[in-house]
């Protein structure tokens, strides 16, 4: 379990919680991995305020990995 | 080993068939720590091309809150090749995710479509048998 009131804020929480998965979330630059699709509820915050994007207290926020091939 | 029932097998079969030209592509829920696939997911393929898949992200999104209602996991992806052979290439060994998954390659290179399933795991990929339940 993660909290946070933004995403960026969450990522925080998880990556002191999981120190191993900072290269699995973020980019060397510091933005949502490409190889991984996070949403708050059914957004893609990608189109919301990525990092930035507010969470409340009965948001549900799941991180997936892209799923890709050929 | 990953297991399949007649009506799992032929929904991956059916999905590669009926998005031709184009790939098609999926994911397959188990429950957690079985290898037999309950649930085939159909999802887009956004990539919307002949040689590469991209499993549509909202899709994938829905296809695990179901599995996770159903007490199911997501346990692997499939995808059609629609003119090579059914064994992953370069561009999906270097995409493979999860160590833990199954993927799963339905060929219709051949009349008859093959569908074999393999571990790809550091960049290695191993064959796994597919068994056929028919009860």
């Amino acid at each position: 379990m993660a909290n946070g009131e933004t995403i960026g804020a969450i990522f925080e929480d998880l990556l002191r919680q999981f120190p191993l998965l900072k290269g699995q979330l973020l980019d060397d630059d510091g933005s949502i991995h490409k190889f991984i699709n996070v949403y708050r509820n059914d957004d893609d915050v990608r189109y919301l305020d990525k990092l930035d994007t507010t969470v409340g207290a009965d948001d549900v926020i799941s991180i997936l990995p892209a799923v890709a091939g050929g | 080993m990953l297991r399949l029932t007649d009506a799992t097998y032929t929904d991956m079969v059916a999905h590669s068939l009926d998005d031709l030209p184009n790939e098609a592509c999926g994911l397959v829920a188990a429950v957690p720590g079985t290898e037999k696939i309950e649930r085939v997911y159909r999802c887009r393929n956004a990539a919307a091309s002949s040689r590469l898949y991209e499993v549509e992200p909202i899709d994938h999104l829905k296809a695990d809150r179901d599995a996770e209602d159903r007490g199911l996991e997501i346990v692997g992806v499939y995808h059609s090749h629609t003119h090579t052979d059914a064994y992953p290439s370069p561009t999906d060994v270097k995409q493979a995710p999860d160590p833990s998954w199954h993927y799963v390659l339905v060929s219709l290179k051949e009349p008859e479509p093959v569908v074999r399933s393999y571990r790809i795991v550091d960049g290695t990929i191993t064959e796994e048998p597919v068994e056929l339940d028919r009860r």
